[in-house]
């Protein structure tokens, strides 16, 4: 498909809808790999440390770059990204290391851009709801002595958990919650966005 | 199954160590119920059939194989064990990426191949 081909009712509702126009440059790649395309563009924004591994994935796989040389480079790259401080990064540089290989030939290629993809945009949909990584790191601590039994004779039972969680730390508990219940959510909805991606290539 | 990787159902590694050759070996252990493990599946089979000239893949049941689970000291799965003439040369708890595999494979398999 390219933008000339389309009938003048399609790119109007198109336009209606938001829909950005086709790329010619990957109007005549296969579609597993336009698929993986549209999922990297997904993890998008990327900050400057990420963009140009993600940027340079896009072209690869575009170009069907074939080169096991140019794939090892980077892998090599995905690595160093998510080898990382920033939650952020580390999660952009997973979806590096899920997208930098060959489509073909790989049973793993599209699931594993799918997953590191949807733990992105669950971090994302956290920090959205004021969630910090300091948040983070001191609600795993916390739980993690709770889990253990902190201070009392015997280690709680796992659904008594929430409750000692929020009866010691109320306020961050609550937010916790609320990080949670969004990052669930967007979870669910990147799988449900990409499900609808391949239905409506399949039409 | 991969037609790359063993799968071992009893407490002996005699069925991988049959058709390892020269190669070294990737143990993953795993459990029926372990999610990381399924989701890595997919993973671990295209890292067994581009390494299948170096390395000899075996899934390994924690449930069905406890004596081999005690015996690699596995505590948790998935745990991947990387061995060469015997000996453990690496060791991984926890889901890993097709190119952390990868990169786990090419540092522990000396003369390995890189994929």
């Amino acid at each position: 498909m390219t933008e000339a081909s389309l009938t003048p009712a399609m790119r109007t509702l198109r336009g209606q809808l938001g829909v950005p126009p086709v790329d010619p440059a990957w109007a005549h790649v296969a579609e597993d790999t336009r698929l993986l395309g549209w999922m990297l563009n997904a993890s998008r924004p990327w900050p400057e440390a990420a963009a140009p591994v993600l940027e340079g994935l896009l072209e690869a796989h575009r170009d069907g770059v074939e080169d096991p040389a140019s794939w090892r480079r980077s892998r090599r790259e995905a690595v160093a990204l998510s080898d990382n401080d920033d939650r952020l990064l580390v999660l952009l540089g997973k979806v590096a290391e899920a997208a930098a290989w060959p489509l073909a030939d790989a049973g793993a290629g599209l699931t594993e851009v799918l997953t590191a993809l949807c733990h992105l945009r669950a971090w994302r949909a956290a920090l959205a709801t004021g969630w910090t990584q300091a948040d983070d790191a001191e609600a795993i601590s916390i739980l993690t002595l709770i889990g253990a039994g902190e201070g009392v004779d015997a280690a709680p039972a796992r659904e008594q958990i929430p409750g000692l969680f929020a009866e010691a730390h109320p306020a961050l508990e609550k937010r916790f919650v609320a990080q949670l219940r969004a990052s669930n959510a967007a979870f669910s909805a990147c799988r449900a966005e990409v499900a609808a991606w391949i239905a409506g290539a399949g039409r | 199954m991969a037609e790359n990787i063993t799968v071992i159902s009893g407490e002996s590694l005699d069925p991988l160590d049959a058709v390892t050759g020269e190669r070294a070996q990737m143990l993953v252990f795993s459990a029926t119920w372990c999610g990381p493990c399924k989701a890595m599946a997919p993973a671990v089979e295209d890292i067994a059939r581009a390494y299948a000239d170096s390395v000899a893949v075996a899934k390994i049941d924690i449930e069905a194989s406890p004596a081999l689970a005690q015996q690699f000291e596995v505590r948790g799965v998935p745990t991947l064990i990387v061995r060469r003439g015997g000996q453990q040369v690496a060791r991984h708890v926890g889901g890993q990426s097709r190119t952390r595999l990868a990169m786990m494979l090419d540092e522990a398999v000396e003369g390995g191949a890189s994929a």
